[in-house]
């Protein structure tokens, strides 16, 4: 006996139909920021062992600067999926973002304490890059 | 009696196949040799020749010891300074256009070059 298909296959039969849809499926657009940033790419800085250069180095122009320079962060956003809405003779589909970050610390000695992904919006008030 | 495959896996697989997001990655030192960074040499550049050719950086960090620029490359190849604007959903400045490349330059005391890096979306 031939197993259900499964819930993908139901999800897209479902959006064949006229209403509205939220098509839960990332898209992997980037929306903002300079590119992703996955746990393999940043997996040689050590905590303890890579300095701020080396963080910089690796990874480029960070999009805050906290606290003196002591908290790097880089802001990415990228497609999560879609909420759709159609009828007969027209669609739309509006996209809903997903709002990533990494978040590196330092200590007194510029080597890096702290690091951590992040998701959601960003706090108010960001500090931009600049002159720590 | 069939195999039964596995659809609801291959379908979803299906639609996420190629949809990856750039991601960052460091440049290969070919790349970094484009025309307009070619004048870029550890233990020779100094700063101030940086900054007459590049113009004001988008950040420095540790007083002035590390420079970065932000560029952004068209569809003809030409690169041109990139700036972030603030976003309505981010809520932050970010940047919006999706190939930017940042460039980072260590300096010494003494003012000249002594590492650099590009870092690129792949």
């Amino acid at each position: 006996m031939r197993r259900a298909p499964g819930w993908p296959l139901g999800v897209l039969v479902l959006s064949l139909q006229t209403g509205c849809l939220i098509w839960p499926f990332p898209t992997g657009h980037l929306l903002a920021g300079r590119g992703r940033i996955t746990p393999q790419y940043v997996a040689s800085l050590q905590v303890g062992v890579a300095t701020r250069e080396e963080v910089l180095r690796h990874l480029g122009e960070p999009d805050e600067v906290l606290a003196g320079g002591k908290v790097l962060v880089y802001r990415w956003t990228e497609t999560r999926g879609f909420l759709a809405a159609g009828g007969y003779g027209g669609a739309v589909a509006v996209p809903f973002p997903g709002h990533r970050a990494l978040r590196l610390e330092f200590g007194p000695d510029a080597r890096l304490t702290g690091l951590a992904f992040e998701r959601g919006k960003p706090p108010a008030g960001p500090v931009p890059a600049g002159e720590p | 009696m069939g195999q039964s495959l596995p659809l609801g896996p291959l379908l979803g697989l299906a639609l996420l196949a190629g949809c990856t997001p750039p991601v960052l990655r460091q440049a290969e030192p070919a790349e970094i040799q484009v025309a307009w960074l070619a004048f870029l040499s550890d233990g020779k550049t100094t700063r101030e020749e940086v900054l007459l050719r590049l113009g004001t950086p988008s950040a420095q960090l540790e007083g002035e010891r590390i420079l970065t620029y932000a560029f952004s490359r068209n569809a003809a190849g030409a690169w041109s300074p990139a700036a972030r604007s603030w976003g309505r959903a981010q809520k932050a400045p970010i940047f919006s256009d999706g190939q930017i490349s940042s460039l980072v330059l260590v300096f010494a005391a003494d003012g000249r070059l002594v590492r650099h890096s590009l870092v690129v979306p792949g």
